[in-house]
């Protein structure tokens, strides 16, 4: 039994699945609220440890789950404490905190007991640091953008500033939305010039050259298999403005064996074994590493490439089935 | 040249297919072959060995494609080299992708639901020949087939008495899976979108296998998916099945050819029987005139209805273009096409 951990809104998931059930790969998709509290008993007992999970109300044990797919849904533990109405607010503070603590052993165990079955990612690095992919990417040689990460113009300038050049700013985790006057704006990548006044002194912000763009690559990879396709956008705007305009074009692209060697060797040091990564490549040939995403949309990918990448992650299934 | 434009040479011109952004260009013939012989090389290189005449000439090709946003340059071979083909792969997982069901005498629906049984169907295709009285009654109608296992389903019924397309809404919110109704006999022509639903209401009288078939631009897919399986299979037929308001398992209505009969066949029998499948690789490459033909990849087919009925390569008897003058004229005073129509009976609609 394939466990596939998902919400109810991601299509690669369906798709991906249309393939299980033509491969003949018993799963059990869990969306959301399917995830939380799935656990009925943790035992050890006799020399060895079970767990008993009650997956949309079937018994399944840990022993009848072959292999994991942690696309995006998390297992997690939620009590229905909600206060002790007759007690102090010091005192169910204090509750939660302590529910919160249990909570995260267990969650942690049951984790670390899936992992151990053939499994695509784990849900621990779905939210993975992105200073940390970038040192990683570094660390092995893979061409990466100036970054810096400051407060206050002058040591920006001074870290980045060339002449004719562009810097750009972006979150340093996650494109993130704010919702204020019942309006949504989303936090992303923008050129400092774009900013009128900008002052002197700010709060710890992300700073990187401006790439001159050739063409962006996306590569999806799964169990050191890599698919990759360039994308040609006319976004002079940023980075992630790309996909508003015109319909970019998404092409087959192959990389490099010795750049395959690198994105594997980082991919292994996130403890992710199947998701994309960004790239660009600048006027002058030369690649830079900007992300490593494990849960991200290959739909696009997949559908102008004609990768079939849903069925290349049945696939990753399948074939272990037979080894077991 | 991006890897999504593709050549389809025909006998006069060739079609320049634009597979990601849905469009195409009429172009001479002379196209395809430059751009194969200058594609990743140097091109002011290879250029300069032209003669005026040719070196003009290819210029403007070049320029049409730049201007297009067809191609792009490279500044080296090994940067070039990196751009690889789209694999023409086509692939789905289902053994079967739609399904065309009449249903005319009620008292077959449990037959046909049994013949399906678990069987995954994508798309179903449910044509009711049965007159529908009313909306109530389409609700009843359609109930046998929700419980099958399937993606979406599309619906076809006479509209007797007149259903609206407010009677509709509330039968569209409650089907879900239903992603389109067509209404022929209207009194009235619309169409109209219902909750992911479209809904379309037409005059035609004849929603009989005898209306199907015809090749028409307006039915031109350019997509990439239509591309690769076109190359391969039928554009029609390929993993297609039906059953008639007979019950006959067929490939489609429209076809002579039995594969068993709803009480005794199940659909994957009929399919595994020798020469069901037949019919789903007949490429465009391989029939008749349409070989010939810069539209190939993108039209569709038929295979019922035929311009020599006794061949089953020949071409689509209800096309009217001609891939050697590049003219479209009506198929069916084509006095070419009389002997046909009257052996397939279309001439008494
Ligand atoms: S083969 Fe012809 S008649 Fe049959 S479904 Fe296709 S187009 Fe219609
Ligand atoms: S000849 Fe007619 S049926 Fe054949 S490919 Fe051309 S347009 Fe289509």
């Amino acid at each position: 039994m394939i466990l596939i951990l998902s919400d109810c809104t991601d299509v690669s998931t369906d798709y991906a699945i249309e393939w299980f059930r033509y491969c003949r790969l018993p799963f059990i998709r869990l969306n959301d609220i399917d995830l939380i509290n799935t656990v009925v008993s943790v035992e050890f007992k006799e020399g060895k440890q079970n767990i008993i999970f009650n997956l949309k109300e079937q018994i399944v044990s840990l022993d009848e789950i072959t292999a994991v797919w942690f696309r995006r849904g998390i297992l997690g533990f939620q009590s229905n404490f909600k206060n002790m109405s007759a007690h102090s607010q010091e005192l169910t503070d204090q509750v939660v905190e302590l529910i919160n603590l249990e909570n995260k052993t267990l969650t942690d165990f049951v984790i670390a007991k899936l992992a151990q079955k053939q499994v695509l990612n784990n849900q621990n690095s779905y939210n993975i640091n992105k200073l940390q992919t970038l040192a990683f990417a570094q660390e092995l040689g893979i061409n990466i953008p100036v970054t810096a990460i400051e407060t206050n113009r002058k040591a920006v300038d001074a870290a980045l500033k060339r002449p004719g050049e562009q810097i750009i700013t972006k979150p340093i985790q996650d494109i993130f939305w704010l919702n204020y006057n019942g309006r949504t704006e989303a936090q992303y990548t923008a050129r400092l010039s774009d900013y009128e006044d900008r002052p002197e002194n700010f709060y710890y912000s992300l700073f990187q050259e401006c790439i001159d763009k050739k063409y962006e690559l996306r590569i999806f990879f799964i169990n050191n298999d890599f698919y990759c396709a360039a994308i040609f956008s006319e976004s002079t705007d940023g980075r992630h403005d790309s996909f508003k305009e015109k319909l970019p074009r998404i092409i087959p692209y192959q990389i490099s064996d010795k750049l395959k060697t690198q994105l594997a060797g980082l991919a292994k040091r996130c403890e992710i074994n199947c998701g994309s990564i960004d790239m660009i490549i600048d006027k002058s040939g030369k690649h830079y590493f900007l992300e490593i995403n494990p849960v991200g949309q290959y739909g696009m990918l997949s559908k102008h490439c004609n990768y079939n990448l849903h069925e290349k992650i049945a696939h990753y299934f399948t074939h272990e089935k037979e080894i077991i | 040249m991006f890897s999504c434009c593709h050549f389809i040479k025909g006998a006069n011109r060739s079609l320049l297919l634009d597979t990601q952004r849905d469009s195409y260009y009429l172009v001479p013939n002379s196209m395809p072959d430059f751009i194969s012989s200058v594609s990743n090389l140097d091109l002011d290189h290879t250029l300069s060995e032209y003669d005026q005449g040719d070196y003009e000439i290819a210029l403007q090709y070049v320029e049409f494609l730049i201007k297009n946003d067809l191609a792009f340059f490279c500044d080296s071979a090994e940067e070039a080299a990196a751009f690889l083909p789209i694999s023409m792969a086509w692939q789905y997982p289902s053994e079967v992708t739609n399904a065309v069901i009449e249903v005319d005498n009620l008292v077959f629906i449990p037959a046909i639901t049994h013949c399906i049984g678990t069987f995954f169907i994508p798309t179903l295709h449910v044509i009711f020949l049965c007159p529908v009285v009313n909306i109530d009654h389409l609700w009843n109608l359609i109930k046998p087939f929700n419980g099958l296992s399937n993606k979406s389903i599309q619906i076809s019924f006479e509209n007797k008495d007149q259903i609206t397309v407010e009677h509709l809404t509330d039968f569209c919110y409650h089907h879900p899976k239903i992603e389109l109704i067509i209404a022929f006999n209207s009194q009235i022509e619309t169409s109209a979108k219902m909750f992911g639903c479209s809904l379309v209401f037409t005059k035609q009288k004849d929603f009989s296998k005898a209306a199907c078939g015809s090749i028409q631009q307006e039915y031109f897919n350019t997509g990439l998916r239509h591309f690769t399986e076109s190359i391969q299979h039928n554009t029609c037929l390929n993993r297609k099945i039906s059953i008639d308001s007979e019950g006959n398992i067929k490939n489609c209505p429209s076809m002579v050819e039995s594969y068993g009969k709803i009480w005794d066949t199940t659909i994957l029998q009929a399919i595994e029987k020798p020469g069901f499948k037949n019919m789903w690789n007949i490429s465009k490459d391989e029939i008749m005139v349409c070989k010939d033909c810069e539209f190939r990849h993108i039209c569709t087919d038929c295979r019922a209805y035929l311009e020599t009925p006794e061949n089953p390569h020949s071409k689509p008897l209800k096309c009217g273009y001609n891939p050697y003058n590049n003219t479209w004229t009506d198929w069916s005073i084509n006095p070419l096409k009389q002997q046909p129509i009257i052996y397939y009976g279309l001439n008494e609609l």
